[in-house]
C-alpha cells in the first residue's frame, strides 16, 4: 500500500495564558485537524509583572512541550513550528528561553512580532471572507482584540492600507483602569474616553472613509453570541451594530457581581466580556459600521495553511499587494511624491529583473526594493535637514503589513541611502544588521540609487527607460528632450558603488526625440 | 425529612442487601442446578465480604467519628447500622439455611457428600491422617497467646481456629490459621460418590499433634473482616508506592465483622470479642462452614456438568465473521459486540492486529480490571516492542485490584509502554481503546468503546457491550480524552462523547428534563435506562419530575436502587426491574424518546454520585441505524424476561415477574441463541456471495 503522501504537521503556540498545540493533516487537498491540545500556564502573568520568565515557569513550559512531543510522535508528525506571541515578545530573557527550549526540547522557537502576527491573522480573515464571498474589502475595518493588544487594519479597494497595533487588550484595559472603580462608579465613561484617546489615530483615517463593515476577531465571542442568540455559519457570526450597542448599554452599569450572575460567567470572564464590549462599542461609534462579523481565527490557522498548503502564487501576490498598499498609505501620510516614486519603482524593478543573475535575489527582496523606493522620501515631511535619518526612523517604526521588525530595518537601511552616502560599517544602523542582511541591503542600495538617480530632479524627465545587459555593462537607456545634467551627475555618483557590488558597470545612454 | 412523608429514597446499603438477597434467591431457586446454586451462594458471600470491608466499614467510621447527618433516605448512621445489622444477620441465617436445607441435601442426592469427622469411615480417617502428617502439618503454625506472646495480627478474611488449652490447671489460647494455600475441601476415598471434609475439621481431628503437652478444652473456627477501604494520599509524588503502602495497611484495618461457628463456647467467644475489640452486633454466627466463598471453586470442579447450567458459548461476533482484517471491517461500518453472547476475541485481536501492523503509529487504552494472564497486556507489550507509541492508563485505585494493577503497570512500563495513573482524585473507569493508523488518505483513528472492562475472563460472565468505530468525531474525542488523562491538555468540549465528571451529570439531567418538557408539550416522551446501580439523588429527583409530567420511565437496575417506584403523584409512571441470573448484568444503556427522534447511549457509568462526580466515565451515542435498532431490541428483550427479572414494588421489595399468560423468556439464553443465529446467517450470506462470484 502506498501511504506516505499524507503530510502531518504541528503548530505549537505559546501564548500568554496557555500553550496550545494543533496537529493537522492534508488529505485530498483539505486540511483536517487531528489534535487540539491546550494547557494553561501563566507566562503572561510573570512577564507582565516581572518582565521575565522564571526557570520554574520555563521548566513547566518544557514539560508541557515534552508531552506535546509525545503526542506528535503518536501521529508521526513530519514538521513542527513553535511560535510565541505577546508574552515572549515582551519577555526580557527570551533569548535564554529560546535557548533552553532548543536544548531541553529540541525545538526552534519563533517569536512572532506583533505586525507579523496580526498580518498572518488578517491575511487568514481576508482569505476566508473572500472564499465565502462575504465582502470585497472595499471599505472594511478588521479588528483583532487580544488579551494584551488591539490590532486594527483598514482595508480599501481589497487591500489593507493601514495597520495599527494598540498596546491595550481586553485584559490590560481592565487592569489599567482597575483603580478607577474606586474613584467613580462610571467605569464605562472612563473606559470609553480612554479608548477614544488610543483610537484617535485610526479615527482620523476612518472619518474620511465610510466603513461598510467591521470584522472582529480575537477574544471570545461566545457569551455575546449566546446572549444575542446568534449562531455561527462556518465559524463566523453575523450581528448588527445595534445589537452590540444594546448589549453594551445593558451591561455598562452593572457591578462585577451582577455581570457574573446575569451572564453566567466567572469574574475573569466577566471582566474580559466587559472590556471587549467596550472596545467593540467604541469601534462601532468610530466607524458607524452596521454590518459586523465575528470570526474565530487563531494565529496558527494561517501558519498551518502555510505548512500544509504551501503558498500558491495568489497568496504571495495578495501579501505583496497588501504590503505595498500599506506602504503607499504611509507614503501618502508623509506626503511623498507619488509620481516620483512610481517612476523610480518602475526603473528599480526593471534593473532588479535584468540583473538577477548578478544579484541572485528573489521576489521577497524585489518587494523590499519597491518598499524602500516608495518610502524613501518620508523623512522630508519631518526634516529637510535630517531627512535621511527621519526616513530611516519612520520606516523602522511604522506598522507595515506582513513585515517583521528585521525586515523593516533592512528596508529602512536601503531607503536612507538615496543620496551620496553608501552603506558601510561606520554607519551604526547598517552595523546593526547581520552580515547576510548587510550584503542584501548593499545590493538593493546599488539598484535603488541608480534608479533614483534617473529622477533626481523629481520631474520624470526621462521617458521610456530601457535596461539591458551588454557584456559586463548595464546599459540604462532613456529618451528625453529635457536637460538632464542633474540626473547624469547623480548617475555618475551611483555608478561606482553599483559596479563595486555587482562587478558590472552602469552606463547611461540618452537619446532625444528631436533628432 | 418529616416522618409522615412517604419514603422517596431507598437507602443505598439496605437496597444493596436486597440485591444480594436476589442473588441468594437464585441459590434457592428449584429450577437451578445444584452446583449453580452453590455458585450463587458463594457469590453472595463474596459480595458480603466486600460490602463489609467497604460499606459497613464506612458506616462504622461515621459512627466512630460522631457523624450524625441523615442520608437521603432519612437515616442517620447509627439507625442505618442498626437496620443493616439486623438485615445482614437475617441474611446470614438464610445463607446457611439455604446451604444446609437445600444445597447439601441436593449435593448428597448427586453423590457429593460434605461430611463431618464423625461421619467418616476408618479408611477415610486414615486417609485424612496421612494428608495431615504428610502435607497439612508442615504448613501449620500454631501461635500460643500468653503474657509474653501477644495475640497475633490476623490477616483480613483469614480463617482461623481458636483453641482453648489447659496446662497445669492454667488455661490459655492458641491460634491456628487455616492455610489458604491448601484446598478448603479435602477429598477422601468414597465408594458411593465423592466425599469432602473441611480443611479446618482435618486440623481439629489432629490438634493433639500440635499441642502435645496440653489439653484441648475447646476449639472454634472464626474469621475476621477488616476495614479495607484504602486511604491514599493522591498528591504523593509516587502514587504507585503510596498505594503499595496503603495495601499493607489494609491488612490491619479496624475489625468490622467477626464470624464464628455457632457452636463456639461462651468462654472462647468472650475472649475473642475482648481481644479483637469487636462489638456484639459485629458477631455473626455461622451454622455451617465459615466463609462460603470457597464453594465457588467447588462448583467449578471438573465433571458434573449435569449439575450446571448448559454453558453459554460465545458465538463469533457477527460483525467480524468472514473478516480477517479488523480495520477494514470497522471501516465498512460500526460494529457492536454483545458479550459474552458474542466472543471477546475481536477486542483482543484488535490490539493484537494493531501491535503487528506497520501502519499503526499509536495505541492508547484504559485498563481498570484485567485478567490474570491478560492477552491484551501481552499485545500491548508486543506493540511497544514493535516501536508503537503505547499509552496505557492503569487505574491503580481499582478497588481490590490494586496489587494486580501495580503488577501490570510495572510489566507494561518494562516493555516500553507509557503508563499513566490518571487524574488526581478521580478513578478512571471509562473503557476506551484507541488505535492511530496511518493510511493512504491520512491518519485514521479506530476505536473501541465499551461498557465493561478489558478483561477476557470476566467477559465470559459479565454481559457487556462494545462498539468499534472509526468515525472521525469519536476518534477526535477519544484523543482528547486521552490527552486529558495524560495531563497533556485540559478537557475539551467533546463532540460525541459524554465524559464524567466534566459533563455527564448535566447531560443526563438535561436529557431527562427534556423528556419532561416534551411530555408536557404532548410530544413523544419516554426513558429507558439500564444500569447496575441507581443511587444519585439529583438524577432520581429529575426522574420523579419526569414521571409526574407523565413520562413513562423504565429502569433496569441490577443492583442497588435508591429510587422508589409507584409512589402516588411521585413515581407512578416509573417501573424498576432487576435482572439477576446466570450471567452478571453489567451493560449500561440509556434511551431517550426525544420527541420522536430517539437517542441511545451506552457507556461505563452507573447513575451514582461516584460515577458522575468522582470518576472519569464515558458514554457514547449509538448512531448507526442498524446498531441503534439492535440496541432497542436488546432493551426490549430485557423487558420481556420472565426468568431472571424481578419487579421492584413501592415498598421496595422485589417480586418475580408475573408469568401468567406470558411465554417463558430467559434473556440470557435468548441473547445467546440470537448471537449464534446472527453469526450463522452472516456466514450463510458470505457463502452465498462467494458462490455468486
Amino acid at each position: 500500500m502506498k501511504k506516505r503522501s499524507v503530510r502531518i504537521v504541528a503548530v505549537i503556540d505559546i501564548g500568554s495564558n496557555n500553550i496550545k498545540m494543533r496537529i493537522s493533516q492534508r488529505s485530498k487537498g483539505v486540511i483536517g485537524d487531528l489534535e487540539m491540545l491546550e494547557r494553561p500556564v501563566g507566562i503572561g502573568h510573570e512577564v507582565f509583572s516581572t518582565g521575565k520568565i522564571s526557570f520554574d515557569c520555563l521548566r513547566e513550559i518544557s514539560k508541557i512541550i515534552q508531552g506535546f512531543s509525545r503526542v506528535m510522535e503518536e501521529y508521526g508528525v513530519g514538521s513542527v513550528r513553535v511560535v510565541a506571541t505577546t508574552a515572549l515578545r515582551e519577555c526580557q530573557n527570551r533569548a535564554y528561553v529560546t535557548d533552553q527550549l532548543k536544548i531541553q526540547n529540541d525545538i526552534t522557537l519563533e517569536i512572532l512580532e506583533e505586525t507579523q502576527e496580526k498580518s498572518l491573522i488578517y491575511s487568514e480573515i481576508m482569505r476566508q471572507f473572500r472564499e465565502r464571498e462575504l465582502t470585497d474589502f472595499g471599505n472594511t475595518l478588521i479588528s483583532y482584540i487580544g488579551t494584551g493588544s488591539i490590532g486594527i487594519a483598514a482595508c480599501s479597494h481589497g487591500n489593507i492600507v493601514l495597520m495599527q497595533n494598540i498596546r491595550i487588550g481586553s485584559v490590560k484595559l481592565h487592569d489599567i483602569l482597575a483603580g478607577m472603580e474606586e474613584i467613580t462608579d462610571r467605569f464605562d465613561v472612563v473606559a470609553e474616553e480612554y479608548l477614544d484617546t488610543l483610537l484617535s489615530d485610526i479615527g482620523d483615517y476612518i472619518e474620511k472613509k465610510s466603513v461598510k463593515e467591521l470584522i472582529l476577531s480575537g477574544s471570545e465571542f461566545d457569551v455575546i453570541a449566546r446572549h444575542c442568540q446568534i449562531s455561527s455559519v462556518g465559524g463566523t457570526y453575523k450581528i448588527t451594530g445595534k445589537e452590540i450597542e444594546a448589549l453594551y448599554d445593558q451591561i455598562k452599569g452593572l457591578s462585577a457581581e451582577e455581570l457574573c450572575e446575569r451572564y453566567e460567567v466567572t469574574e475573569a470572564e466577566g471582566e474580559e466580556f466587559y472590556a471587549v464590549l467596550a472596545i467593540y462599542d467604541r469601534l462601532l461609534k468610530l466607524t458607524g459600521a452596521q454590518r459586523v462579523y465575528y470570526t474565530k481565527i487563531d494565529v496558527w490557522d494561517p501558519i498551518m495553511r502555510q505548512m500544509l498548503l504551501p503558498a500558491k502564487g495568489g497568496d504571495e501576490l495578495e501579501l505583496s499587494q497588501n504590503t505595498l498598499a500599506s506602504a503607499g498609505r504611509i507614503a501618502k501620510k508623509y506626503q511623498c511624491n507619488r509620481e516620483h516614486y512610481d517612476f523610480v519603482v518602475g526603473v528599480a524593478r526593471d534593473i532588479f529583473d535584468k540583473t538577477k543573475k548578478f544579484h541572485g535575489m528573489g521576489a521577497k527582496y524585489r518587494l523590499f526594493l519597491e518598499l524602500a523606493t516608495i518610502l524613501h522620501d518620508c523623512g522630508h515631511f519631518i526634516s529637510t535637514k535630517n531627512h535621511l535619518t527621519a526616513t530611516y526612523d519612520v520606516i523602522k517604526n511604522s506598522e507595515i503589513y506582513g513585515l517583521t521588525r528585521d525586515e523593516q530595518h533592512m528596508i529602512a537601511n536601503v531607503a536612507k541611502h538615496n543620496e551620496s552616502s553608501v552603506p558601510d560599517l561606520t554607519d551604526t544602523n547598517f552595523r546593526e544588521l547581520g552580515e547576510k542582511q548587510q550584503l542584501i541591503v548593499s545590493k538593493l542600495v546599488g539598484i535603488f540609487r541608480v534608479a533614483s538617480a534617473l529622477d533626481k530632479s523629481y520631474r520624470q524627465k526621462i521617458e521610456t527607460v530601457k535596461i539591458k545587459l551588454e557584456g559586463q555593462k548595464l546599459v540604462v537607456a532613456g529618451i528625453t528632450d529635457h536637460d538632464t545634467f542633474l540626473e547624469q551627475w547623480a548617475f555618475r555618483q551611483c555608478a561606482a558603488f553599483f559596479e563595486d557590488v555587482f562587478g558590472i558597470k552602469p552606463v547611461f545612454e540618452l537619446k532625444t526625440k528631436l533628432l | 425529612m418529616k416522618e409522615q412523608e412517604p419514603l422517596l429514597f431507598n437507602n443505598r446499603e439496605l437496597s444493596w442487601m436486597d440485591f444480594n438477597m436476589r442473588v441468594l434467591e437464585e441459590a434457592y431457586k428449584k429450577d437451578n442446578p445444584v452446583l449453580e446454586k452453590l455458585k450463587f451462594l458463594s457469590i453472595t458471600a463474596s459480595n458480603l465480604d466486600e460490602f463489609f470491608m467497604v460499606r459497613v466499614a464506612s458506616i462504622k467510621e461515621q459512627i466512630h467519628s460522631g457523624y450524625k447527618e441523615m442520608d437521603f433516605s432519612g437515616l442517620k448512621p447509627t439507625k442505618l447500622f442498626e437496620c443493616l445489622s439486623q438485615k445482614v444477620h437475617d441474611f446470614t441465617e438464610k445463607q446457611y439455611s439455604c446451604l444446609n436445607r437445600s444445597i447439601v441435601p441436593a449435593l448428597k442426592k448427586s453423590g457429593l457428600f460434605l461430611r463431618k469427622p464423625k461421619e467418616l469411615s476408618e479408611v477415610q480417617r486414615g486417609h485424612l491422617s496421612l494428608y495431615f502428617h504428610k502435607i497439612l502439618f508442615h504448613v501449620l503454625t500454631p501461635l500460643a497467646v500468653d503474657r509474653s506472646r501477644p495475640f497475633p495480627v490476623l490477616a483480613n478474611k483469614s480463617l482461623n481456629l481458636a483453641v482453648r488449652l489447659e496446662q497445669n490447671g492454667e488455661s490459655y489460647y492458641a491460634i491456628v490459621q487455616v492455610p489458604s494455600i491448601l484446598p478448603r475441601l479435602v477429598e477422601t476415598p468414597c465408594e458411593d460418590g465423592r466425599t469432602f471434609v473441611l480443611l479446618e475439621d482435618v486440623i481439629v481431628m489432629h490438634l493433639a499433634y500440635l499441642f502435645e503437652l496440653h489439653e484441648v478444652k475447646a476449639t472454634t473456627a472464626f474469621r475476621l473482616t477488616r476495614n479495607a477501604d484504602l486511604a491514599i494520599d493522591e498528591e504523593a509524588a509516587d502514587l504507585l508506592a503510596e498505594i503499595q503502602k496503603s495495601i499493607k495497611k489494609r491488612k490491619r484495618g479496624r475489625p468490622v465483622r467477626l464470624e464464628v461457628d455457632h457452636k463456639c463456647d461462651g468462654e472462647t467467644l468472650a475472649y475473642l470479642v475482648e481481644t479483637l475489640k469487636v462489638e456484639k452486633s459485629d458477631i455473626y454466627e455461622a451454622k455451617g462452614p465459615i466463609d462460603l466463598t470457597f464453594w465457588m471453586k467447588f462448583s467449578g470442579m471438573e465433571g458434573h456438568d449435569d449439575l450446571r447450567f448448559p454453558p453459554i458459548v460465545p458465538a463469533p461476533a457477527a460483525g467480524f465473521v468472514g473478516k480477517s482484517d479488523i480495520f477494514s471491517a470497522i471501516q465498512e461500518r460500526d460494529i457492536m459486540v454483545h458479550h459474552p453472547y458474542e466472543s471477546f476475541t475481536p477486542v483482543v485481536d484488535f490490539v493484537r492486529q494493531a501491535a503487528g501492523d506497520p501502519n499503526v503509529l499509536a495505541i492508547k487504552q484504559t485498563l481498570y480490571r484485567v485478567s490474570g494472564n491478560s492477552p491484551i497486556i501481552a499485545a500491548l507489550e508486543n506493540a511497544a516492542e514493535n516501536g508503537k507509541q503505547v499509552t496505557v492508563l492503569v487505574e491503580l485505585k481499582a478497588r481490590f485490584d490494586e496489587e494486580n494493577n501495580i503488577h501490570w503497570a510495572k510489566a507494561l512500563e518494562d516493555a516500553g509502554c507509557h503508563v499513566i495513573y490518571g487524574l488526581t482524585g478521580l478513578k478512571t473507569h471509562c473503557k476506551v481503546l484507541l488505535v492511530v493508523r496511518r493510511e493512504e488518505e491520512g491518519i485514521r483513528r479506530y476505536l473501541h468503546m465499551g461498557t465493561g472492562n478489558y478483561n477476557d475472563s470476566t467477559a465470559r460472565l459479565y454481559t457487556d457491550i462494545g462498539l468499534f468505530t472509526c468515525r472521525e468525531a469519536f476518534g477526535s474525542d477519544a484523543s482528547s480524552l486521552f490527552n486529558t488523562l495524560t495531563g497533556y491538555s485540559r478537557p475539551p468540549e467533546y463532540q460525541k462523547m459524554i465524559v464524567a465528571p466534566h459533563a455527564m451529570r448535566s447531560f443526563f439531567l438535561h436529557k431527562i428534563d427534556r423528556e419532561t418538557k416534551n411530555s408536557l408539550e404532548g410530544l413523544p416522551a419516554g426513558i429507558t435506562i439500564k444500569v447496575n446501580s441507581l443511587l444519585d439523588p439529583q438524577i432520581i429527583e429529575s426522574l420523579y419530575r419526569a414521571s409526574k409530567a407523565g413520562v413513562r420511565v423504565t429502569l433496569i437496575v441490577r443492583g442497588a436502587c435508591s429510587l422508589v417506584p409507584g409512589i402516588p403523584e411521585v413515581s407512578e409512571n416509573i417501573a424498576v426491574i432487576s435482572i439477576v441470573g446466570q450471567l452478571l448484568e453489567h451493560s449500561r444503556i440509556f434511551l431517550f424518546e426525544n420527541g420522536g427522534n430517539p437517542k441511545l447511549y451506552m457507556g461505563s457509568a452507573d447513575l451514582m454520585p461516584r460515577n458522575l462526580d468522582r470518576r472519569v466515565e464515558m458514554c457514547f451515542p449509538v448512531e448507526d441505524e442498524k446498531l441503534f435498532q439492535e440496541a432497542i431490541e436488546m432493551l426490549d428483550l430485557f423487558l420481556r424476561d420472565t426468568v431472571n427479572a424481578r419487579i421492584q414494588l413501592p415498598d421496595s421489595t422485589y417480586v418475580p415477574v408475573d408469568r401468567r399468560g406470558k411465554p417463558q423468556v430467559n434473556c440470557h439464553t435468548e441473547f445467546s441463541r440470537r448471537a449464534h443465529q446472527k453469526a450463522k446467517e452472516r456466514l450463510a450470506e458470505l457463502e452465498k456471495a462467494k458462490e455468486s462470484l
